[in-house]
């Protein structure tokens, strides 16, 4: 029956993005159709003769869908398999609406189908914020290439060019950038959420003209997310990020800093105390890690 | 009116009608006839049913199109997927926009479905694309005779609308510049514990904010912990 | 239209210009190895080097069911094993000891005492006969030597083993720890699980629990713990060891007679066995090492995965990472025993390497270490 669920038959209309690790990711251009809009026929004869009457029959533009499918991954077991879909989706719808409620940038959700693993949210027009530092790109400061790029297409390419000539177009400048990831990871924690997969490739930049900064941080990928207030679950929580900023980005040390030095701001004197404290032990406990072959 | 064709859905509920009426002026003497309908015998209860089989929205409950729109989805979803928790789609709306996960369907009334004092209200109707297409499944028809079939559906549905419900049928864009009761959404959708001015919403930022929860309220519900 | 640029570095390493011969010595854990690999200048002018095995031996320390493998025990099995296993690597290879260019041996990380066994043996044959020493990185041995058994050039590494637990991918002469687990390796959580319920050491733990996952029919709810492209196997392991103490525990079913099994089967009756915690831990652990594998493969944007290391030898993990990756497109490439499990030929590999790179190690800082992180290595040899 799930096969020819109505949400699943939403994939055949949507263009594939990408194949993350959680799911697969579609665009649907349109999740609602136009609608076909009529008038009762009395008022339809007065219409016609005072065509200003209709004039406000215009509906809102429709926006696209993106779609998030976490197909059955058959590597795993069946039972685990649905279990995890299931864990995930929840955890993720869960702290979409945490975040919505506290202020914090994330698509907002407009479907969920836990039986055909599938979530529908606002679909987010930017770049995701290693496409911007230029994580996995050629670029002079950054350099992780993977040595054997083989073909780029031109799409490809466009896309890369666009996403790291992003910050110039919006006139702001890494510091200024790594600045609002630490205020907005701040915002997070203090809201006790915890994101579960800190990477750059899960924050992306979305131009916005109506704040006075000109953009905002949207964080996106809640799938491992989880509810807390502890300080070690903060403090692991950025060190993923942390490593993640020190494989993706191997010369961003300084970048780093700053998104660091604005979470602490963000976060408050009292609490950073307790939180940078245990990322010092979790450090080390990941450099003192037996490391027997 | 509007009417959304969503054609992955099974045909007999694959198009959604919505019309929004203000100033709304026979709220009691309709709510009169729908409980009174439900009881009515015979061939005259039928028909009666039939006029009224519709979901009434206190509009002023609903900040736009996106809020309701994912109600109907979800309802749409419950019923292909056989868990439907009332006995139709129009009363599982109702259910759908009530925020809490285990909501009772009196209680959704309440809040949602039309009251004697009712103002703004809106009609939904859920079902086939025309009034002939469940009966003939048939592929000899062209496709023009079947819009033709869809729009003189659409038409009649429109007048029996404004037939049924005395007040101006009005575009659903409005909604967010007519009475919506924000204070009653607050404290239903549990928005108080967002971090805004307590006389919002003040801006229309701050309208984006509370309706951008309300739907995400709605959409998740079936997940909500 | 699509550009065709194939963008690949010239790596750094000239092709050779003579034959190489180098004595790779592994001893980090509870296996001594000796191996001899040579490289030679490519066939008819080609700038590609033939990479040859020329022998690799290796002797396992087995320690009775229900026992680890103690430090002090090991590197007395080293120093016992050692001269024989040297011996027949060089005579298998047929070469005589002044045909080797260098001694590479294994400067950790792993267990003290048996990495400072194996120093020793490589500081003495390399004054006995004036050969040039290389420590070499047990963790980037394994890397090199699966990167070019299967050919595979710029995969994401799944590194699993007694002792490590990673997801590594290269970048900028490093090899990058993208994932880790936060408290045991896997394979020391399997091994720990066989002792639990008494499965041999013989061949290898890990080896027994995979034979007797096969036979297991449920699967039981275990935590299942993933952060980012971490993971934390202690829960999972105290959570299978409770199992043992769960009334409804039976012990393995093999050892059951048939009528009994017969009966488990036909009445449903509900008995957790051996065979079904070991299948329980290896889909949920596994599960999770595939999962973070794949986690930074669409983060690095990689299609190709080679797993190394001593579970790497796991059928069922290959399994399931060869539909992980076919999923999206990729490939996965592992080795068989002779390569996955600790070995000399290894060392011999990555040490040639960065010997012909002009790396060497002086006698006086022939040390071991440890704690010896797969990133701290300099990797000259790759562009």
């Amino acid at each position: 029956m799930s096969q020819t669920s109505p949400t699943l038959q939403l994939i055949e209309r949507a263009e594939l993005i990408k194949q993350g690790a959680e799911a697969r990711v579609y665009k649907l251009p349109v999740y609602f159709p136009e609608p076909s809009i009529r008038w009762p026929s009395k008022l339809r004869k007065l219409a016609e003769e005072t065509p200003q009457a209709s004039s406000s029959t215009q509906s809102s533009s429709p926006t696209p869908l993106l779609l998030k499918h976490r197909f059955p991954k058959t590597y795993r077991h069946p039972h685990l398999d649905s279990l995890l879909t299931r864990q995930r989706i929840q955890s993720e719808s869960r702290s979409l609406l945490r975040c919505l409620k506290a202020g914090i940038t994330v698509p907002l959700l407009r479907m969920v189908d836990v039986e055909a693993g599938m979530v529908g949210m606002e679909w987010i027009d930017g770049w995701s914020v290693r496409e911007v530092l230029g994580g996995g790109a050629e670029g002079e400061e950054a350099d992780p290439e993977l040595e054997d790029e083989g073909e780029v297409d031109e799409e490809k390419a466009r896309r890369r060019k666009e996403a790291e000539g992003a910050l110039a177009s919006l006139g702001i400048t890494i510091e200024q950038l790594m600045t609002s990831i630490g205020k907005t990871l701040s915002t997070l924690h203090l809201a006790q959420i915890i994101h579960g997969d800190l990477t750059t490739s899960n924050m992306m930049l979305r131009p916005a003209p109506t704040r006075s900064a000109g953009y905002e941080i949207v964080l996106i990928d809640f799938g491992l997310s989880s509810h807390s207030n502890v300080p070690e679950n903060l403090a692991v929580d950025l060190y993923v990020l942390e490593r993640a900023f020190a494989s993706t980005h191997p010369t961003s040390e300084r970048w780093y800093q700053g998104v660091l030095d604005a979470y602490a701001k963000g976060l408050g004197e009292k609490k950073w105390a307790l939180v940078g404290g245990r990322l010092d032990e979790v450090r080390l406990r990941g450099r003192k890690r037996d490391m027997i072959g | 009116m509007e009417s959304y064709h969503l054609s992955h859905f099974p045909v007999d509920h694959s198009s959604v009608h919505l019309a929004f009426f203000k100033n709304v002026t026979n709220s009691a003497d309709l709510r009169k006839r729908l409980v009174a309908a439900a009881t009515m015998e015979g061939e005259e209860g039928d028909r009666e049913r039939d006029l009224l089989d519709y979901a009434f929205v206190e509009a002023n409950m609903i900040v736009d199109r996106e809020q309701l729109l994912t109600a109907i989805y979800s309802a749409l979803q419950a019923a292909s997927s056989g868990s439907l928790k009332t006995k139709t789609l129009h009363s599982e709306v109702l259910l759908s926009l009530h925020p809490s996960a285990t909501p009772q369907i009196n209680e959704a009334l309440r809040k949602f479905g039309i009251s004697a004092t009712t103002k703004n209200l809106i009609l939904v109707r859920i079902g086939p694309p025309s009034s002939c297409s469940t009966t003939s499944t048939s592929t000899s028809s062209p496709p023009s005779s079947d819009e033709d079939a869809k729009a003189e559906h659409e038409q009649k549905l429109v007048d029996a609308m404004s037939d049924l419900v005395e007040g101006e049928m009005t575009s659903l864009s409005q909604l967010r510049e007519s009475d919506v009761d924000w204070k009653g959404l607050k404290k239903l959708y549990k928005l108080n514990e967002m971090n805004l001015p307590s006389n919002a919403p003040s801006t229309e930022t701050e309208k984006d904010m509370l309706a951008a929860v309300i739907t995400s309220t709605i959409a998740t519900k079936t997940v909500a912990g | 239209m699509v550009t065709e640029t194939k963008r690949r570095k010239v790596a750094p390493l000239p092709p050779a210009d003579r034959p190489y011969i180098c004595l790779g010595l592994e001893g980090s854990a509870n296996k001594f190895g000796a191996g001899i690999i040579s490289h030679s200048p490519g066939l008819n002018g080609s700038t590609t080097d033939v990479v040859k095995v020329l022998s690799n031996v290796r002797h396992t320390y087995v320690t009775p069911p229900g026992q680890g493998f103690l430090p002090a025990d090991t590197a007395r099995h080293h120093q016992q094993w050692a001269l024989t296993i040297i011996r027949k690597a060089v005579e298998d290879a047929r070469i005589e000891m002044k045909d080797v260019d260098v001694v590479a041996y294994t400067k950790g990380p792993g267990m003290g005492g048996p990495l400072q066994s194996v120093a020793l043996v490589a500081r003495t044959i390399s004054m006995l006969y004036d050969i040039p020493l290389v420590g070499v990185n047990h963790c980037v041995g394994h890397i090199e030597m699966g990167r070019h058994i299967t050919a595979s050039h710029n995969p994401i590494i799944l590194y699993v083993s007694g002792g490590n637990t990673q997801v590594i991918a290269y970048s900028q002469q490093k090899y990058r720890i993208f994932g880790e687990t936060l408290d045991i390796a896997v394979g020391n959580c399997l091994d720990r699980f066989a002792r639990v319920v008494g499965l041999p050491n013989d061949p290898a733990p890990g080896y027994n629990i995979e034979q007797s996952a096969k036979g297991g029919t449920r699967l039981l709810p275990l935590p299942y713990a993933t952060k980012g492209m971490d993971i934390s196997l202690t829960g999972l392991l105290s959570a299978t060891e409770g199992y043992t103490h769960d009334k409804r525990f039976i012990g393995p079913l093999a050892s059951k007679t048939l009528e009994e099994q017969q009966k488990y089967k036909e009445e449903g009756e509900d008995v957790i066995t051996t065979e079904d915690l070991c299948f329980t831990l290896q889909e949920t652990a596994f599960a999770m090492l595939v999962e973070i594998t794949e986690r930074a493969m669409a983060h690095v944007g990689s299609a190709d995965v080679l797993i190394v290391g001593g579970v790497g030898c796991n059928e069922r993990l290959q399994q399931m990472m060869g539909i992980m990756a076919s999923e999206r497109g990729g490939r996965v490439f592992a080795t068989d025993e002779s390569f996955c499990i600790d070995n000399g030929i290894m060392i011999a590999q990555a040490g040639l390497l960065a010997y012909r790179m002009g790396q060497r190690t002086p006698i006086e800082k022939s040390t071991v270490t440890q704690r010896y992180r797969t990133d701290a290595v300099h990797v000259t040899w790759r562009a």
